[in-house]
């Protein structure tokens, strides 16, 4: 944990990116979503409407919170996720 | 209690007072462009819309980091001070009586962390978040399904079963009610964060107005507590072969008093102890 101006953030150890060119989606595939146990990974629609649904959704990570066990590295059938130690920690 | 529950409470505890769950919300411009605001912008209300976190990760200098923490500081102080409280069964029970209409939809958190619209453990209490909902097809994605009292009651009781801590939430600025959720650790924004990032953003989920307390005497050490705590408040303590409870952390709701065979957990109002009396 780091401490700036009485706010908490927990360090990042860990870089988890995905590549969005071989990620087939979190609606059509979404086995890293359910499967990660810390449920680090985030996703949400790219446009909301009144009144209609939006199908187009993106996908992110918020890797504050990874605990680094690379479960979603061995699920993802694409090969899309790599998981690495964080360059300079914050 | 803050001044905030004081004055909406009306001498009772916010979520009982029977004025905030009235049909006049309806009529008030602001409540309604405020739950509008919350469907549409579901992500950035419960923090956890990407870019914004990835922005605040990003900041390398300690100038930017100051920068974007009196941001937040400042944001915080115009909402009110607080969303969503964590509520045990019994008071759920009594707010239920003072509900209107109610309805499941998919969990709002859920769908974020694990693209899932199966788990439907958010009620919504109407009248204005209900009636609303209905105009976000996005947010009631996967159904909304109108409930009774005794449905409501009935299926509040089985998540209590399975270990989902209650929280009831109310509206960004005003404080009508929105309704409850059923949470864990980490689907859940509000439980992340308290988790993640210490107590620091707790306007967002205040603990419930009690604090659990063991009978250190009647404990048996079978540990059967320590599985149901989503605040990581319980340890078992090989020594004294008994569980112990941090009671700063525990944020009141009762899930371990409820598989406790003993009776040796019970629920105490947090204001009677000193050391948790202000911890929220």
């Amino acid at each position: 944990m780091g401490r700036l101006r009485g706010l908490m953030v927990p360090e990042r150890t860990v870089r988890v990116r995905i590549n969005r060119e071989e990620c087939e989606g979190p609606l059509r595939c979404g086995r890293c979503l359910r499967r990660c146990p810390a449920a680090v990974f985030i996703t949400f629609p790219r446009a909301r409407e009144k009144g209609k649904i939006c199908e187009d959704w993106e996908i992110a990570v918020d890797d504050t919170f990874c605990w680094g066990c690379g479960l979603c590295v061995r699920v993802c059938p694409r090969g899309a996720i790599t998981l690495s130690a964080s360059e300079g920690s914050t | 209690m803050c001044d905030w529950c004081l004055k909406h409470g009306e001498g009772k505890k916010w979520y009982l007072n029977v004025k905030n769950y009235s049909g006049d919300f309806l009529k008030d411009k602001a409540v309604i462009e405020s739950a509008i605001k919350f469907f549409q912008n579901t992500e950035i209300m419960t923090g956890m819309a990407p870019p914004m976190v990835e922005e605040a990760l990003n900041l390398k200098s300690d100038e930017e980091f100051s920068a974007m923490a009196s941001s937040v500081e400042e944001m915080i102080k115009n909402l009110s001070p607080h969303q969503g409280q964590v509520v045990p069964i019994e008071d759920v029970r009594e707010i239920i009586k003072l509900a209107g209409p109610m309805a499941r939809v998919a969990c709002v958190c859920r769908r974020m962390l694990r693209a899932s619209f199966d788990e439907k453990t958010c009620i919504i209490v109407g009248p204005v978040y209900l009636e609303y909902a209905k105009e976000w097809p996005d947010f009631t994605r996967g159904g909304i399904e109108y409930l009774s009292k005794e449905e409501v009651l009935e299926l509040m009781e089985d998540f209590d079963r399975k270990g989902y801590v209650h929280t009831f939430w109310k509206d960004m600025l005003s404080p009508a009610v929105m309704g409850f959720c059923n949470c864990e650790f980490p689907t859940c924004a509000a439980l992340r964060y308290r988790r993640n990032l210490g107590d620091w953003l707790n306007f967002f989920l205040r603990k419930a107005e009690y604090v659990a307390m063991i009978d250190y005497d009647k404990c048996t050490g079978c540990g059967r507590c320590i599985s149901r705590c989503q605040f990581s408040a319980l340890t078992l303590s090989p020594y004294l072969g008994k569980a112990i409870l941090d009671m700063k952390r525990c944020a009141g709701c009762g899930l371990c008093r409820n598989v406790c065979e003993e009776g040796a957990i019970k629920l105490v109002p947090r204001t009677e102890v000193p050391a948790v009396r202000n911890l929220w």
